[in-house]
């Protein structure tokens, strides 16, 4: 059968690394005169520095730090920096605060503080506890206005955006893999002619996987307590509860699977807060799927994961 | 998942938006239509805060061709999970993934990456630090890539077991791992530094 060969036809494929936004950024490219997947990977990775360069609140310079410093001012900012909010806040409503992008002051003080590229450390704004509440939008004008002075993280949005802005640039090869410190967007085929096989790190054993999926056009992201733990406190992972500021513990890793990595980078951050059994009902309000292990290994899944299990 | 009732078999990416209209209209909430306006709000918008240009020349410079790969024609027998499972085909085409077909064309997950035999080193980093590794390439296969040095503010310990994660893989079914950790982007770095030498 002329269509099942074709399914499966091994073609050229690409690999190129790059350090971006404090992790380690691969892109697969598959197919194609090699030529112009350069040109495309090239652009693709000059998404991360441009979403870099507008929403890291490590760097003072960023976008989102000068906003940061005008509390209480409308400030007119950039389309990125604007959609960005507009989405966290959006997630963080419908996640009834379990996520929530004004956490930049509790995440400083549980000493997520380090620039990696200069080694310098920013301090915490402020010593409350702010809510998303406190972020107003104004899409007429642009403006973004902070009812006090807060600090913003979108750490979980903008590498997801940043992922998902370098698949618009792919698109069209006959196949595409985005790999930023684990967080996944695959689309077409892979260089087997198949749908690409994405593992999925199990929580607590490092030499094995939890999971594999077989994925195309979607992104796979997973959120795990084992992951960036400050150098403050040594229990302390990089997912804090909004409510009380500090490390969410019902969840080991949460792997949400959606069309966008911005999409499955915040609902997973969404979920491990909110923890197993409330995790998985709001992946399935959000229509996305989902993975939740917990500390004692239980599993929790969305009704449609099985589709993507390989 | 609905019944799409043609005679052409939906292609994988196809496939994946039908899954997502289906769950699109299934969730009246609207995350998923907002992210993808976003994304394609931001893209058209283009870039703000870096060149185009200079960005572009930059990654051009940086980027590492690491592995171009022409398939071999001998047809090689695949690895089972690579071949026969597709995500949500297994109600709409079952009779036609079950068919073996006469000339299998599936290379196996290694083969797309060609590396020289030879020793190669590499060094990467983290804000925890700095990892330097040895490669080593036999057969244009990875026979080990052991850690040569670590200045990590972690204990080295933690990452001992990426160097037979990293052979291991190479005959793994998966193309990427999601989750994966902090403590060894350093490490992974520094394999990705050394395997650029090793192309071919």
């Amino acid at each position: 059968m002329a269509a099942a060969a074709s399914d499966a036809q091994p073609s050229a494929a690409a690999t190129s690394h790059r350090v971006a936004m404090d992790t380690l950024v691969t892109i697969e490219a598959v197919g194609g005169p090699s030529e112009r997947t350069d040109e495309r990977t090239a652009k693709a990775f000059a998404w991360f520095a441009e979403v870099e360069a507008c929403c890291s609140r490590f760097d003072p310079a960023s976008e989102l730090s000068r906003l940061c410093d005008q509390p209480g001012t409308p400030v007119h900012v950039s389309p990125l920096l604007f959609r960005a909010i507009e989405f966290a806040l959006a997630v963080a409503e419908r996640s009834g605060g379990a996520f929530d992008p004004t956490v930049g002051d509790a995440m400083a003080r549980a000493g997520f503080t380090e620039n990696y590229q200069t080694g310098a450390t920013t301090g915490a704004r402020s010593a409350a506890l702010p809510s998303f509440r406190d972020v107003a939008l104004d899409p007429a004008t642009s403006e973004v206005t902070l009812g006090r002075s807060l600090t913003l993280d979108l750490g979980a949005v903008a590498k997801g955006l940043a992922i998902d802005l370098a698949a618009q640039e792919l698109r069209g090869l006959e196949g595409f893999a985005i790999n930023a410190g684990g967080d996944i967007y695959a689309e077409g085929r892979n260089h087997d002619g198949t749908p690409w096989a994405i593992g999925i790190r199990h929580p607590r054993e490092f030499d094995a996987l939890a999971e594999t999926f077989a994925v195309s056009g979607a992104a796979v992201c997973t959120s795990g307590d084992y992951e960036r733990t400050s150098s403050s406190e040594a229990a302390h992972h990089h997912i804090l509860d909004p409510s009380s500021g500090r490390a969410a513990s019902g969840a080991a890793s949460v792997t949400v699977i959606a069309p966008s990595a911005m999409l499955a980078d915040a609902l997973a951050t969404a979920a491990f807060v909110l923890g197993p059994e409330r995790g998985i009902a709001f992946l399935e309000e959000q229509g996305v799927e989902g993975l939740i292990i917990t500390p004692g290994l239980e599993r929790f899944e969305t009704t449609g994961l099985q589709e993507f299990i390989a | 998942m609905g019944n799409h009732g043609d005679d052409r078999r939906p292609t994988a990416s196809e496939r994946g938006r039908s899954l997502w209209q289906s769950r699109r209209a299934r969730s009246k909430a609207g995350l998923v239509g907002l992210s993808s306006a976003a994304i394609l709000s931001v893209y058209a918008a283009g870039y703000f805060h870096t060149s185009a240009d200079d960005s572009v020349a930059a990654s051009a410079a940086i980027a590492e061709v690491l592995a171009t790969s022409a398939p071999a024609s001998t047809p090689t027998t695949a690895p089972a999970t690579a071949t026969t499972t597709r995500p949500g085909t297994s109600q709409t085409t079952p009779s036609t993934r079950a068919q073996p077909t006469a000339t299998p064309t599936v290379a196996a997950g290694t083969a797309a990456v060609a590396y020289q035999d030879g020793t190669y080193t590499g060094t990467g980093s983290s804000r925890h630090g700095s990892i330097g590794v040895t490669v080593v390439v036999s057969g244009g296969k990875i026979t080990s890539a052991e850690i040569s040095s670590c200045q990590t503010k972690y204990p080295c310990s933690k990452v001992s077991s990426l160097p037979a994660q990293v052979v291991a893989r190479q005959a793994a079914t998966v193309n990427y791992v999601s989750g994966a950790t902090d403590s060894s982007k350093a490490y992974a770095s520094a394999v990705a530094a050394a395997l650029t030498k090793a192309r071919v």
